[in-house]
């Protein structure tokens, strides 16, 4: 490389011949105190809460607190180099991060800078941080399926998109394996997923990132760092540029999307040692009374958005997001109600709104210069996978109970189940899904629905059989199933199941198809059957895939394959 | 500026008050205003003063004589017993936060602003006058102007109006174009890597 010294001394004397000099007008403060990541400032009266500030070395800060005098700032960044004295300035904005395309496969912290090493990040639009979550004008019921590979979730405890499924256990549990696995299978299917490290430890983060990036996931995924070095300030912020990461695809491209908070209780923690260091009284285990608002507004963003119709000119284009070319009904909202739309603009939102909109377009004179067009930004949604840490499975600790009664459901994980080899360790018995079971595809939903009821007898017969007692044959034969329908969900890390598979597997089971199997060979069997109606019967597969039912005639025919590859798998 | 501590300031705030207020009465604010600095220069200047003053070790009794001795007739009778109040109350040691909250409610009754003028040389008679213009305008009061010489500043003004900032000097500038510099190389960067 060879520098020329004419050039670059061009390029400055233009550069300061085109400088117009300007008076520089700014609200300026001065730092009383510095320390701990937080600064007390003097002076900047007009500041307003959650304000953006910069200090003199040109580290940013955000207003938590004001105070008659001062306002307390907490410093993004590395508060060493902040001295007393120093200036800080307004900024009049409120944080935002960078979002965008340009954001997908990188590895960045909770200002969106990327410390992945692959260069900047060239993105033109920004979101703020703190966005208020829609209101139920804006969001329909949890009604499509997001499904996380993972046999005992899918069945028992199912997800659906813009849910908020809490993942709780202890430590070394899995429950950050459960989360990846969910972000693995969403390969295909077209669903940005957003992956919050925070408070971990910066080996585990290049781990995880490694492991998307080895199966393809990291084509979809934006991996939001703030490790355990980086400063509280970061580590609470970042579930909320996580969120707002996502948000930019619900909002502008109606996609669905995935984010996982991993973990939650570290946020908290340093929350709550930023609430100490500026003085907020403490409450319960020392965390300020905002606590349960620091969740349940990162977790009430979480929302499936509502599918909007409009009747517009036939000749607008599929991807024509512009709500004004809406042909409007002429009575309004007084509409008669088949044709009734929802609201000022025209637009059809609520349920059936599809139906009215065709209804009340059959219903023109001039149907013919119109059509029923879908918008493609409406219809997105945000599930939020936030993950707890239990100590000593203390479920009914400060944090946990919170976040427990803000999410839609959780998975439970236990150590007792884990190392006695039961992984993913879910416990069945108290996990739940409180809204995800209306959005569980059909097939599914009919042959899972015992499952967990057999699962829980299963338990309490397994303790009495402990006891060594004679069982009478109903009772071994309810012990035998519910060992092998065990063996049937486990299911290893990273090798998530399809939708078609799943149902075939615990179809397999809950019909007592594999009764006369060792309950040790349930996997093999099950991965050479899976294999074996792929080759042979690839349609039972698409038709399970396209359509979610499973027929009658399907059922016969699964059983009758399922008898028939018997005989062929004893032999090998 | 008024102090930083907020209950002290608080506590100062009554005090101060009830002087102003006692001052304005009778029209002796602007003296009452004024020896009031001049006691806050005193103890700036006189640390053994400050110290018998502010101590709480010294005796109520011995410091009550003190103080009649070295300030009445010296001093106005309304700053003499503040004072003696504030001996008694044992408040003394915050008689510089009184000072300031004085002089704060002072300035604000009568449109005083306190603005700042660092500049990178001394400023000159005339332009004193033209600043002083300037400052007046913003203000909308009668600016109090406190002079400050920063080298570093390279050439240029600034006014410090409250929390407000008026930044027109070079050192601004050059860092200015420091920075358009920098964001100018670091996108030749990026097109350099993406093409």
């Amino acid at each position: 490389m060879s520098f020329k010294v004419d050039e670059i001394s061009s390029v400055i004397a233009d550069e300061i011949k085109e400088y117009q000099s300007e008076i520089d007008v700014a609200e300026v403060g001065k730092v009383l105190e510095v320390g701990d990541g937080i600064a007390q400032v003097y002076g900047l009266r007009n500041a307003l809460a959650g304000e953006l500030v910069t200090f003199a070395n040109g580290q940013s800060g955000q207003v938590l607190n004001l105070e008659e005098n001062s306002v307390g700032v907490v410093i993004l960044g590395d508060y060493l180099e902040i001295r007393e004295g120093d200036e800080v300035r307004r900024t009049g904005e409120l944080l935002s991060v960078p979002v965008g395309e340009a954001l997908v496969g990188r590895v960045v912290d909770p200002l969106g800078r990327p410390v992945d090493g692959l260069g900047p990040i060239e993105s033109n639009d920004r979101r703020p941080l703190e966005f208020k979550a829609p209101g139920i004008a804006e969001r329909q019921p949890v009604n499509e399926p997001m499904m996380t590979g993972i046999k005992a979730i899918d069945s028992m405890i199912p997800i659906g998109r813009g849910q908020r499924e809490l993942i709780i256990g202890d430590r070394k549990t899995g429950k950050t394996a459960i989360a990846l696995d969910a972000i693995l299978n969403q390969k295909g299917a077209g669903v940005i997923c957003v992956y919050v490290a925070i408070g971990q430890k910066e080996s585990t983060v290049v781990q995880v990132a490694e492991k998307l990036r080895e199966h393809g996931a990291m084509d979809y995924t934006i991996v939001v760092q703030a490790g355990s070095s980086a400063p509280s300030p970061l580590q609470y912020i970042a579930p909320y540029a996580g969120a707002a990461m996502a948000e930019y695809f619900m909002y502008s491209q109606g996609k669905p999307t995935l984010v996982v908070y991993d973990d939650l209780s570290k946020q908290a923690q340093a929350y709550r040692q930023l609430s100490l260091l500026l003085r907020r009284p403490p409450g319960r285990e020392a965390y300020p009374g905002d606590v349960f608002y620091l969740h349940s507004r990162l977790l009430e963003r979480a929302v499936k958005l509502r599918d909007e119709y409009g009747v517009v000119p036939k000749d607008t284009p599929e991807d024509a997001t512009d709500r004004s070319i809406v042909r409007k009904h002429p009575d309004g909202l007084q509409a008669d109600g088949a044709h009734r739309p929802d609201d000022e603009a025209g637009l059809y939102h609520r349920g059936e709104g599809h139906e009215r909109a065709e209804a009340w377009l059959e219903s023109l004179k001039d149907k013919d210069k119109y059509r029923v067009h879908y918008f493609p930004d409406s219809g997105g949604s945000m599930t939020a996978l936030p993950i707890i840490e239990t100590l000593e499975g203390e479920v009914s600790a400060y944090i946990p109970t919170n976040v427990i009664s803000i999410t839609d459901g959780q998975i439970y994980l236990e150590p007792d189940l884990f190392f006695a080899g039961v992984r993913p360790a879910v416990n069945v018995g108290i996990s739940v899904s409180r809204v995800g079971g209306s959005a569980q595809r059909k097939g599914m939903k009919k042959i899972a629905g015992s499952l967990r009821l057999d699962l829980a007898a299963f338990r309490a017969l397994e303790a009495f059989a402990q006891l060594g007692t004679e069982l009478d044959p109903a009772t071994q034969r309810q012990l035998d199933r519910g060992k092998r329908m065990v063996e049937l969900l486990k299911q290893g890390q990273y090798a998530p199941f399809p939708y078609a598979q799943q149902v075939i597997s615990i179809f397999a089971g809950t019909q007592g198809l594999l009764d006369d199997i060792e309950p040790g060979d349930v996997q093999a069997f099950e991965a050479a059957l899976l294999r074996h109606v792929e080759q042979e019967f690839p349609e039972y597969i698409s038709e399970l895939d396209d359509t979610g039912v499973l027929t009658d005639d399907l059922r016969g025919q699964l059983t009758e394959t399922i008898q028939n590859f018997k005989p062929n798998w004893n032999a090998a | 500026m008024a102090s930083f501590n907020q209950d002290d300031a608080a506590i100062a705030g009554v005090y101060a008050q009830s002087l102003f207020d006692l001052a304005q009465a009778e029209g002796r604010a602007d003296d009452v205003h004024l020896e009031l600095q001049q006691f806050a220069k005193l103890l700036d200047d006189h640390a053994d003063f400050a110290r018998v003053v502010e101590s709480p070790l010294v005796d109520l009794d011995a410091r009550k004589a003190l103080l009649e001795k070295a300030l009445r007739g010296n001093a106005d009778d309304l700053v003499v017993n503040t004072l003696q109040v504030l001996n008694r109350k044992g408040r003394l040691p915050l008689v510089r936060a009184v000072v300031a909250e004085f002089s704060a409610i002072y300035k604000r009754t009568h449109g005083i602003v306190d603005v700042v003028v660092r500049t990178a040389i001394p400023l000159s008679a005339a332009l004193r006058k033209r600043i002083e213009a300037v400052a007046a305008r913003i203000t909308g009061g009668t600016p109090s102007l406190t002079e400050e010489v920063d080298p570093s500043l390279l050439g240029g003004i600034v006014l410090l109006v409250g929390d407000r900032k008026y930044d027109a000097s070079l050192a601004k500038d050059l860092h200015e174009v420091r920075q358009r510099l920098a964001v100018r190389s670091s996108r030749a960067a990026t097109a350099s890597i993406t093409a």
